[in-house]
């Protein structure tokens, strides 16, 4: 999932809106907020 | 020896023959539409249209957003193709023997409930293969259909792994 091992993980933003649709729902039954993918994000960015 | 090894020609190409008809009759034809792909293969082996009829199909694409449990929605533009192509392709509409024992009042919403299915694998396949790590699941076909990806369900694609 990091950045640092597939530089092209984040790059598409379609397929990135569809799996956090997916994995939003599957987890917390709900879609994410900005706020939360926005910091999900940033993790995964720094790592 | 002429006639010996006329002989021996004629079986053998008699035999080769028999062998890639009975052959035949276990596969399938794999997906070619690219959405269908593309969508279907983030997740799980893209099965083949006529392992499901049209009806499945429909039943199965109308509830994408809880698909077995999972939120598998996709764009809906791909999700009309997607059921475009497994529809006009579903087994009913091509008469596929797979689907034979299938009650015409049943929707089975996964392959492993068609009455076929089910005698094809229930006696053969023992539970600890079934619990094996590496199968894990009956919708993971390639685990013993190693040509699954390629339409190829004949048992001579067949390995079943003992451990």
């Amino acid at each position: 999932m990091a950045v640092s091992v597939t530089p092209t993980r984040f790059t598409d933003g379609e397929k990135v809106d569809l799996w956090f649709k997916r994995n939003c729902v599957g987890v917390t039954g709900r879609e994410c907020t900005p706020l939360e993918k926005g910091d999900f994000l940033t993790y995964l960015l720094s790592q | 020896m002429r006639a010996a090894n006329l002989l021996i020609l004629t079986l053998t190409l008699v035999l080769w023959g028999t062998s890639v008809q009975a052959d035949g009759k276990e596969r399938v034809t794999p997906v070619t539409d690219p959405a269908t792909l593309k969508r279907c293969a983030d997740c799980h082996m893209v099965y083949p249209a006529e392992f499901l009829p049209e009806r499945s199909w429909r039943a199965l694409l109308e509830k994408l957003e809880n698909h077995f449990g999972d939120d598998a929605s996709v764009p809906e533009a791909e999700r009309r193709q997607i059921l475009a192509y497994l529809t006009a392709n579903a087994g009913d509409r091509s008469g596929s023997k797979q689907l034979k024992g299938l009650s015409a009042g049943v929707t089975p919403l996964r392959i492993t409930e068609l009455p076929r299915w089910v005698r094809e694998h229930e006696k053969e396949v023992s539970a600890a293969v079934w619990a094996l790590p590496s199968v894990k699941s009956r919708s993971n076909c390639p685990a013993c259909h190693v040509n699954a990806h390629l339409g190829d369900f004949s048992e001579r694609a067949l390995r079943v792994p003992s451990s």
